[in-house]
């Protein structure tokens, strides 16, 4: 097909707005207010001392312990600010155990504003490596979630054992876990002073 | 409004009307607060002879003499930290658990030695079972200085003196309300 001149100005828009649309998937965070926050696997948390985290020269994180007391989870704790959507998270991880897998769990826990309560736990997505696949990736998608930090406080649960059991050690790792959110109100997000 | 051009656009932010600044909603109270929390798993024992257990969020402090355990919060500059509430379970009839929040500063440039600063501490008191235990800051906030201080919760899982008590007192979170 010809194209004449006002054809040409038109593809040359498109191309413009395809280099606009390209450098904003690069920025996306300053032009659409998507959060990216990633963390090492040995960044998370043990949730009982009774668990022997070891490091993989990457941070990654696995598990030391044998089949003694206590609980074989690791906990990552997420900063999310209020009103933000929680779109997603992504882990990476290492399974080349035969007999343990690595499940996580992301999970949403509520208390009242201003008054004692005990926290109610409530998981938002689950995922889990199975079989012996090496270097495995899964996505941890909730329903729509919009965080309300003032009440609630979110984190993801790498589980690598049954409670009281033998984890797999290094054949089995938490390498990296990245959480994908949303900032709805770029521009007047914190309102103006009174 | 300032704008030359009388049909220019202008958004304004539908927020309702500032409350009293002691007001206290999950939703700011129009103020525009934020919090930051960190549960209980997120806090780091003084020493590694601090004993822990408990299911996310909550950790109890399970056996031992070590008692602390420790939160950093990362608040933007120039934040004033109105608030200070700890989310606990404390059923224990010896033993109370305390809060501390604290600031560790440090010449700006030099090799001086960090400086800790209680800035406000308080207790949970007899058996309430579930509980909130509030540091109110919001008549002279602290002001956040990233530029030479570190700010953090403290807890101590038991009384001055005392020794840990398992599952009779759990730390469940520590929530700040700042004003960015």
């Amino acid at each position: 097909m010809r194209c004449n001149e006002p054809c040409k100005m038109t593809k040359a828009l498109l191309l413009a707005a395809g280099f606009v649309l390209a450098s904003a998937q690069a920025n996306a965070g300053v032009l659409y207010g998507t959060d990216y926050d990633s963390y090492n696997g040995r960044s998370g948390r043990p949730s009982d001392s009774l668990l022997s985290l070891g490091r993989d020269g990457n941070f990654g994180a696995y598990c030391q312990s044998g089949a003694s007391s206590g609980r074989r989870t690791v906990v990552y704790p997420f900063d999310i600010p209020d009103q933000f959507e929680v779109f997603s998270v992504r882990v990476w991880g290492i399974d080349d155990s035969a007999s343990n897998n690595l499940s996580y769990e992301l999970v949403k826990s509520c208390q009242p504003f201003l008054s004692g309560g005990g926290p109610v736990r409530t998981v938002l997505a689950t995922a889990a490596s199975s079989g012996t696949p090496g270097n495995f990736s899964q996505l941890l998608i909730p329903a729509e979630q919009v965080a309300t930090s003032s009440t609630c406080a979110y984190f993801l649960e790498a589980r690598f054992a049954p409670d009281n059991s033998a984890c797999a050690g290094f054949d089995l790792r938490s390498v990296r876990v990245r959480l994908l959110s949303n900032n709805p109100d770029v521009i007047f997000r914190n309102g103006f002073a009174p | 409004m300032g704008f030359d051009d009388p049909a220019q656009l202008v958004m304004v932010r539908d927020l309702p009307f500032p409350a009293d600044s002691d007001t206290r909603a999950p939703d700011g109270a129009g103020l525009g607060d934020e919090w930051q929390t960190r549960i209980g798993t997120a806090f780091q024992g003084r020493t590694g002879a601090f004993n822990f257990g408990g299911q996310a969020p909550s950790i109890a402090c399970t056996s031992g003499t070590e008692r602390f355990a420790t939160a950093t919060f990362d608040l933007p500059a120039g934040a004033a930290i109105k608030y200070v509430d700890m989310f606990a379970y404390d059923n224990s009839s010896s033993e109370e658990m305390l809060v501390f929040l604290l600031s560790v500063c440090q010449g700006t440039g030099g090799a001086d030695p960090p400086v800790s600063t209680i800035l406000a501490n308080s207790t949970t008191s007899g058996t309430p079972g579930d509980t909130v235990v509030t540091l109110n800051l919001s008549s002279a906030p602290v002001i956040v200085d990233r530029y030479t201080c570190r700010y953090m919760v403290r807890v101590n899982m038991a009384s001055p003196g005392g020794t840990c008590v398992g599952g009779s007192i759990f730390l469940d979170k520590v929530r700040m309300q700042y004003t960015p």
